[in-house]
């Protein structure tokens, strides 16, 4: 359709666009005004019903050359799902702002954290456009600064403190006190020992050729992940799929509670 | 008797304490401990080398600063072995800081190698559009990426970038993830066929032995231990390094395996007591 | 010159983060405002630099693909979720990329999965390998066993099914030991790739 071709003149251009605008106001305006709460409902669980048979179609038609009528269409919906999720982003920056914001409006406790976070968001944003749209000396430095010396070493620092944590609450969590327990600290030990230098020391006195090597515990190890917890992933990754395609077909079909606009 | 019993109350702070020390200890004196390189990391060390001449490897840095000390020592190995086998690669990924942490790596070994930008390696960056945006990849490389994310010019400027038509030029596909993104690059590798190898932190590495099994992947890199078996497989620039801190990880294993035993034999001894009493 | 900053600071925000392992205090708190904060102002640059410009500014403006303004009043949509009266409309927007993502569940489980189904099928026989042949039944068993555990509709009280899912609860503790056993090995590889920075990198006592 020529209406869908790419426009050069921007004046037509931007009557394009205007016009858009205005059309998809109008029609959601229409929409809200004259459809009831119920019929609302209705046209989201079809929407929805639609959308899902998008991809479903493209997977189950059959191709010849490797597509169907749907093939083409793959790409274009691929980049527009990007950019409408691209849209969704200040929708959190909108949650936080208000909660930070209104810290400081209200003079609460650590208001002047809040006060931080805003001046760290501006420098951030601020210097990163400059480095990379202006290419200004200053701001390559202000960005590294903040962005190599400040914000990597936080990020990687803050999932670190997990190390600590996970030690502190093995030790007080892990109690042997039945069998599911025996067997886990049992599992536990043999792959933390079999990962380790250590625990390789410690079998490295038994030949490395032969059916007594199987006894090493880096070979122990590796066969207790290779077939007992393959198994057991395995098994739990069926599970999984079979409930991820029963979820997948609940929401295709909008029977999930909330999917519904006045309507049970 | 007693003192056994107040093992179980060490608080977190001394436990936090022994942890840092115990840790520090390896890198400050050398330990010299055996540690032997398993089949999954050979797996992906074969690939790299039996790569056929004509093809590219695809670097797929789903990563970031969050499991930066796993995933950045890995990527770092696999950088080093395909610059040393002069086997060609692409940088993409999923995770907004993974192709421009990696660009860093590549670029300083680069320079170690006499490789060149564009010649022997291209960054496409950030890749937004999950799964359909890799099948449109497949199909027609060229059409899927205007331009790298380094220079900022079209693909057709870069000679590897230039040898991409589609998925029939990419012989092996690395995942290095921090996270579960290795599922749509299973989907490839069943549609395609293309060997895929993943190097992932330790938390999923127990999820991916299936894969492993059903040959969907060819190999596999655990966590630092994982690094450490590849940078002594290639006999890499930080295999020291890499060794060192898998000296320190026995220390910290052997800590939480004193401390969880110690805590039961205080509970036992509470137990007895007052079973007793 | 920026590199001794870039270190200096590095270490600072390692340090200031690792005090809150002593306990809560303000310097833990400023830096984990300032991480928030940083972390905003690098999204908002890096969502506009490798998706908004690239994918929907540079087509509709410098291209002229006029309907890419269509993704951005959908995309505005998300907005009305702030208001009770219009929020209907964010969620046609919210339910019709659940749609979408649903129907992509299907090639994906498939693509997955299949051959996971076909690699389950194992030859249970002794020869010519017998450890090959134990192996392969071990595997069976276990699958089986798990499987069986999580078959909820059907009564697990009467044998042999309630042996089968004792034995597979078995096997799953066997599999969350080895889950735990990996996650310690991945939290504190973050901690010595820190402590290997603050000594190697920053203080410069020790050496590779």
């Amino acid at each position: 359709m020529r209406i869908f071709h790419p426009v050069k003149d921007p004046t037509l251009l931007t009557v394009y666009i205007v016009a858009s605008l205005v059309g998809s106001f109008l029609v959601l305006a229409l929409m809200h005004k004259f459809l009831s709460m119920r019929a609302k409902g209705r046209f989201i669980t079809a929407l929805t019903f639609l959308a899902g048979f998008f991809y479903s179609l493209e997977f189950f038609l059959p191709a010849k050359n490797g597509k169907n009528f749907l093939t083409p269409w793959v790409e274009p919906v691929g980049d527009a799902l990007a950019v409408i999720g691209a849209f969704a982003f200040p929708l959190g920056l909108i949650s936080l702002a208000v909660v930070h914001w209104g810290n400081i409006r209200r003079r609460r406790e650590g208001w002047y954290f809040s006060l931080f976070l805003f001046i760290a968001m501006l420098a951030m944003a601020l210097s990163a456009f400059l480095n990379h749209y202006a290419h200004l000396s200053l701001a390559k430095k202000i960005y590294s600064c903040l962005f190599d010396g400040l914000y990597i070493p936080l990020g990687v620092a803050m999932m670190s403190t997990l190390a600590f944590y996970i030690v502190s609450a093995a030790y007080r969590a892990f109690r042997v006190t039945n069998v599911d327990a025996i067997l886990m600290m049992g599992a536990a030990i043999i792959v933390m020992l079999g990962q380790i230098p250590f625990g390789m020391w410690l079998t490295s006195w038994l030949p490395m050729q032969g059916i007594v090597s199987s006894l090493r515990i880096e070979n122990v190890s590796n066969w207790f992940m290779t077939i007992v917890n393959m198994s057991v992933q395995r098994a739990i990754g069926f599970g999984l799929a079979v409930g991820g395609i029963a979820m997948a077909l609940r929401v295709w079909f909008s029977l999930e509670r909330g999917m519904q606009m006045g309507g049970k | 008797m007693e003192w056994l019993i107040q093992l179980r109350q060490i608080k977190r702070q001394w436990i936090y304490l022994s942890l840092a020390v115990l840790v520090s200890i390896p890198l400050f004196f050398k330990i010299r401990l055996p540690f032997f390189v398993g089949p999954q990391a050979k797996g992906l060390y074969e690939a790299v080398k039996d790569l056929p001449e004509d093809k590219v490897v695809l670097l797929a840095m789903d990563w970031g600063a969050a499991t930066k000390g796993e995933s950045m020592w890995q990527a770092q190995a696999i950088i080093e072995h395909l610059f040393k086998e002069k086997k060609p690669f692409v940088i993409l990924g999923y995770d907004i800081q993974g192709p421009q942490l990696s660009e860093e790596l590549a670029e300083k070994l680069a320079k170690k190698y006499g490789r060149n930008y564009g010649e022997d390696w291209f960054n496409v960056g950030f890749i937004t559009g999950g799964l359909p945006l890799l099948l449109r990849m497949a199909k027609n490389f060229q059409a899927t990426f205007k331009q790298d994310s380094v220079k900022r010019k079209p693909l057709s400027t870069f000679p590897v970038a230039r040898r991409i038509k589609d998925i029939n030029d990419i012989g092996l596909i690395i995942d290095i993830t921090g996270s579960g993104t290795y599922g749509d690059w299973i989907t490839i590798q069943t549609t395609y066929k293309v060997p895929l190898a993943v190097a992932c932190t330790a938390v999923i590495t127990p999820d991916l032995y299936p894969f492993l099994d059903s040959k969907q992947l060819i190999g596999m890199l655990s966590g630092l231990k994982g690094a450490a078996e590849y940078e002594a497989l290639i006999k890499g620039s930080h295999r020291k390094t890499t060794l060192k801190m898998m000296m320190s990880q026995s220390m910290a294993h052997l800590l939480i395996i004193i401390l969880i035993v110690l805590a039961n034999i205080g509970l036992y001894i509470e137990r007895r007591r007052r079973r007793s009493g | 010159m920026v590199e001794v900053i870039v270190t200096w600071l590095a270490a600072l925000a390692t340090l200031g983060i690792y005090s809150i392992l002593y306990k809560e205090n303000p310097i833990y708190r400023f830096f984990e405002h300032l991480f928030i904060g940083l972390g905003l102002g690098w999204t908002i640059f890096e969502v506009w630099k490798d998706v908004l410009q690239p994918k929907w500014w540079t087509p509709m403006v410098v291209e002229g693909k006029w309907y890419w303004i269509f993704a951005f009043i959908i995309g505005s949509l998300y907005y009305f979720i702030f208001s009770p009266r219009f929020a209907w409309m964010a969620r046609l927007v919210i339910s019709t990329l659940m749609g979408l993502s649903a129907g992509l569940v299907f090639k994906v489980t498939a693509a997955i999965y299949i051959p996971q189904i076909e690699a389950s099928f194992r030859p249970i026989t002794f020869h010519p390998s017998i450890a090959r042949g134990i192996n392969n039944l071990l595997s069976t068993i276990i699958l089986l066993c798990v499987i069986l555990y999580f078959l909820f509709t059907v009564s697990h009280e009467k044998q042999p099914l309630a042996g089968a899912s004792k034995l597979g609860r078995w096997f799953i503790m066997l599999g969350l030991g080895a889950m735990f056993g990996s996650t310690v090995m991945a939290r504190l590889s973050l901690f010595i790739d820190r402590l290997t920075f603050l000594l190697h990198d920053w203080l410069k006592v020790i050496k590779f």
